[in-house]
């Protein structure tokens, strides 16, 4: 049977694993494996385990209680290794560099922060500032919509400007935001959005941090919403060693 | 100081939980988080084709042609407050450099844990419309 592994937890963590159901139809006790002083949190691999919707809300609600629990690096979805001998082996080996990552994220949580523009107010906001577009537009209508190529080349025009509008309040959610986070780190490009960034968030700036996130909420509220998750594990935050 | 000892003012902060925005940090759980090396990662076949569905559309003609359609349908006389903006964003701006925000809004912050719950709960209604209605406006 092979072990699926969901974190890694240092001396102090409370480390209440039992009660914790993980991946899989007919999920495993978790346990832990000690690694030196610190301790993977594991459970039993199920068979042919994929990335189903159930399974990933299984890692994720481990996560989020181990981090309720105290700091914890959490696994990407997915680890498997062929047993608790060769985690505790690989574990051990990296002790040192576990432990600066855990101090990392101690009392910290991770943020995920996503804006999107709506759509029918951003192009009007676009057509209104900008007199060219707002001119091809007219244009365009006058002929009954225009020639292909024709839209094509205003389309064009707008998708560009639409992406430096997106630059531009790209820049001003994060640095609205970025002070009161400890790290950012900018996510992958995601479906309509304009911002995919995360925030390691000290838990003595959750406030400071929601009362930012409201600013920029109350700032963008006509062309844009604001969605925020977290606290989250901090997934995006387990290679930024030390730094302040 | 551990998770345990927190503020009572963050009281809510270490409560998520729940599914329900599951879809949303997706990328987070599948491309985040500690990996390491000599263990194998379990089949995403399938669940990429979801990540990659939700991941920006590229700069096409299908999309020139939806935005060049969107704009023609605009009235843009319905804009009524388009002036104001590039004056709160500038405000935005400022205060996020100075690193920043006093008095006014600190008592008005309300628990992340309430804010969770309200995004949560709009996204489940939200998402879905939005991609069909793209849908639609390629198709027309």
């Amino acid at each position: 049977m092979s072990t699926y592994l969901y974190g890694i937890v240092g001396a102090t963590h409370p480390k209440n694993v039992a009660e914790l159901r993980g991946v899989g139809e007919e999920p495993s006790a978790l346990r832990t494996v000690p690694a030196g002083e610190l301790a993977a949190v594991v459970g039993d691999a199920p068979d042919g385990l994929r990335a189903k919707r159930r399974d990933l809300a299984a890692h994720q609600h481990v996560l989020e209680e181990l981090c309720a629990q105290g700091a914890t690096l959490p696994m990407r979805f997915g680890v498997v290794a062929d047993d608790d001998e060769s985690i505790a082996r690989e574990v051990s080996a990296e002790v040192e560099r576990y432990t600066q990552l855990l101090a990392n994220v101690e009392g910290r949580f991770e943020i995920n922060v996503k804006v999107a523009h709506e759509e029918s107010a951003i192009l009007r906001r676009i057509l209104m500032e900008n007199e060219e577009l707002r001119r091809m537009n007219e244009d365009l209508r006058q002929q009954d919509g225009g020639s292909p190529d024709d839209r094509v080349r205003f389309g064009e025009a707008v998708a560009a400007a639409l992406d430096d509008r997106g630059q531009r309040d790209a820049a001003a959610v994060t640095s609205a935001l970025s002070g009161h986070a400890v790290h950012s780190s900018t996510g992958p490009a995601v479906d309509g959005c304009f911002v995919n960034a995360s925030f390691l968030v000290d838990q003595n700036d959750a406030e400071r941090f929601n009362a930012a996130v409201e600013e920029v909420r109350e700032a963008f509220a006509e062309i844009a919403e604001v969605r925020v998750y977290g606290p989250l594990p901090p997934y995006s935050f387990i290679e930024t060693a030390g730094t302040p | 100081m551990t998770m345990a000892t927190q503020s009572s003012g963050s009281g809510g902060l270490q409560r998520g939980g729940g599914t329900g925005n599951l879809y949303d940090i997706l990328e987070l759980i599948l491309d985040k988080g500690l990996v390491i090396d000599v263990f194998v990662r379990v089949s995403l076949v399938g669940i990429e084709l979801l990540t990659i569905d939700a991941r920006i559309v590229v700069a096409s003609v299908d999309t020139y042609l939806r935005f060049a359609e969107a704009c023609n349908r605009l009235d843009l006389n319905q804009a009524s407050n388009a002036t104001t903006l590039p004056g709160l964003l500038g405000d935005v701006t400022e205060k996020g450099s100075k690193g920043k925000t006093k008095g006014a809004l600190t008592g008005a912050a309300e628990t992340f844990a309430e804010q969770f719950q309200s995004s949560k709960g709009k996204e489940s209604s939200e998402e879905r419309p939005r991609s069909r209605s793209r849908r639609n406006a390629r198709s027309e």
